[in-house]
């Protein structure tokens, strides 16, 4: 390793493997976020609400199973499906019979979801901060670089995110579905032109969509204080992340989720005084060259 | 009485003032309440900023550290608690350097990136301005990157049920902080009697909000006795310099600037076998007169 760190100081190569720990999350929460909005054009701003809802529910779960490890593999699988259940309400309930109006309307719609879920989290967990631990095998840390140490569980963020990304594209380039899907986000009026239920994959698609924004709200618990307000800081990153990939596309997630993630990271080790700068910074340079997004947007 | 958010107090503050009606906040830590925009109409029941951060200046300057990093939340309350922490700290020891300071913004969620960062940084002690949610989002990255096992570090409030509670036994041990009140701690027969009292009522244990707000209510009651009356020019002058007991001790409201005039505690988190979550160790208490600013600081600052 030492001839590594003559080239890259083990500072840096740390930052850089926390920064994409921190990737993690938001590929999985905007990838959800893209999903959304490029197959059913719905700006989403209830997205990070979605996430909170995932992460309280993960508090839950892990409290009703002893507050130990089991409860936090239990709540990875429970939370998100509890949240995707949501979802489906919400998109059978509501959203059905609104995807032809315009995006004003539905960012309006979302945006008053989003308030009325934070009370309701409100009402159903109380205001108080809330906190799930590190499960078991996870606490700790490792020296990675030199005698830096380096979260256990961010190690394990580093596993999930790949993961996630494949069976992402698994989904939509190997199954029947995800080719539907994406040939309605081009042109919904085709596919059902052809004889397909394009309302029920529609359905589909947005239940996938919040059941990734609960992931990632169970998957940040552990790392942070599960509290009101999570989602209002969430959602912005997320929002830019998806804007600077390119509307609708999960590459797209991935790619400005990685330099969101890098960026601060990096910034924080160059500026540490300025470091929440510099991952606003990098959105604004890449919207003043590419002003569609780095990817091929849906939109 | 009432308001968290500082910039809700200050707009109360500004109509108390004009309309002529005594406000006692009770949570706002802004020292501008009191200070700049304080009047004869304000009561200030709880710490401040600038009494925070004298106080833990006070307890820190008596340790070995020498070479600080400060970090905190972008925003008012931490540049305010960093900056009186600092500035006496220099003044009661002027050895002490600075070696770097890290900003992140309101409600960070991965405070890693930065951890590491600081850790690489090496200093001997870590000055952390957090508020609110970020106190435990703090401690759950500090125990998680081991920064608690190898820089110590304090962050005001960082000792008080409320931070502690939740994280349960999973809480990082040996932070420094500061708090004006637990339920452990004096352990005087008027400490229990409050807390008993208390959670027959609300079936837990009180934290530092129950304390400020159940002494604010005791000296507006025992103010309109001594008045005679309900008035408020007569509320203000019983006010003025009027000591009660309570639980941590008799407590006074100063009459030059109507600043509650309470102890504060040092201590550093740790086990206790009694509790499912952490409690604050080696208590120290700092009394009032030794970190509030004088009367004339605060009448000066009013001008």
């Amino acid at each position: 390793m030492d001839a590594v760190y003559s080239i890259i100081p083990a500072g840096v190569l740390s930052q850089v493997f926390v920064g994409l720990s921190r990737t993690t999350i938001l590929f999985i929460v905007a990838s959800g976020l893209t999903l959304i909005l490029g197959v059913l054009r719905i700006p989403n701003v209830a997205h990070g609400s979605l996430y909170m809802i995932g992460a309280f529910t993960a508090f839950t779960v892990t409290k009703l199973f002893g507050g130990g490890s089991a409860g936090f593999w239990l709540a990875l699988i429970i939370a998100p499906l509890v949240v995707a259940l949501i979802g489906l309400i919400a998109e059978r309930g509501m959203f059905q019979f609104l995807y032809e109006r315009e995006h004003l309307m539905l960012l309006l719609l979302t945006f008053a979801f989003s308030l009325i879920f934070g009370d309701l989290v409100k009402l159903v967990w109380g205001g108080e901060y809330k906190s799930v631990p590190v499960p078991h095998i996870f606490q700790g840390f490792v020296p990675l670089f030199g005698d830096l140490p380096f979260p256990l569980y961010n190690l394990f963020l580093l596993i999930a995110g790949p993961v996630v990304a494949i069976l992402l594209w698994l989904l939509t380039n190997k199954t029947k579905m995800g080719k539907i899907a994406r040939a309605a986000a081009v042109d919904r009026e085709m596919v059902g032109a052809v004889g397909i239920n394009v309302s029920r994959v529609f359905a589909i698609v947005f239940v996938i969509g919040c059941f990734l924004a609960g992931l990632g709200g169970v998957l940040v618990a552990p790392t942070v204080s599960v509290t009101l307000g999570m989602d209002h800081n969430l959602i912005i990153e997320a929002f830019l992340i998806v804007i600077m990939g390119g509307l609708g596309n999960i590459w797209g997630a991935l790619l400005g989720a990685l330099i969101f993630g890098l960026t601060q990271s990096l910034g924080i080790l160059i500026w540490p005084q300025f470091g929440i700068i510099f991952p606003y910074l990098a959105v604004v340079v890449v919207l003043l060259f590419r002003p569609t997004g780095l990817l091929k947007s849906t939109w | 009485m009432g308001t968290i958010n500082s910039a809700t107090a200050l707009a109360i503050s500004d109509f108390a003032k004009k309309e002529k009606i005594p406000f006692f906040v009770t949570f706002s830590k802004s020292d501008k309440i009191i200070g700049e925009k304080g009047h004869r109409y304000i009561f200030n029941m709880n710490e401040n900023t600038a009494m925070a951060g004298k106080a833990a200046a006070v307890a820190l300057a008596k340790k070995p550290y020498e070479k600080f990093w400060i970090a905190g939340d972008d925003y008012e309350y931490g540049h305010a608690i960093a900056d009186s922490l600092w500035n006496n700290l220099k003044k009661l020891k002027p050895q002490v350097q600075k070696v770097g300071e890290s900003w992140w913004k309101v409600g960070e969620a991965d405070f890693t990136p930065y951890i590491t960062q600081i850790l690489a940084a090496k200093p001997d002690f870590i000055i952390v301005a957090t508020g609110g949610s970020g106190m435990v989002n703090f401690q759950k990255a500090a125990k998680a990157t081991g920064l608690s096992q190898k820089i110590p570090f304090y962050q005001h409030t960082a000792i008080e049920l409320s931070t502690l509670k939740p994280q349960e036994q999973n809480a990082p041990e040996g932070v420094f902080g500061t708090a004006n009140y637990f339920f452990y701690y004096p352990d005087t027969p008027s400490n229990r009697a409050f807390v008993d009292e208390f959670k027959k009522v609300y079936n837990r244990e009180p934290r530092i909000g129950a304390f400020y707000g159940y002494m604010t209510a005791r000296f507006i009651a025992e103010g309109y006795k001594k008045a005679g009356k309900i008035d408020t020019e007569g509320l203000i002058k019983a006010l003025e310099g009027m000591s009660l007991d309570s639980p941590v001790g008799p407590l006074a409201i100063r009459g030059c600037d109507h600043q509650l005039e309470l102890p504060m505690y040092f201590g550093v988190t740790k086990k206790d076998p009694k509790y499912n979550f952490l409690v604050a160790g080696d208590v120290q208490a700092i009394q009032a007169k030794d970190y509030m600013p004088t009367c004339e600081e605060v009448l000066k600052a009013r001008k």
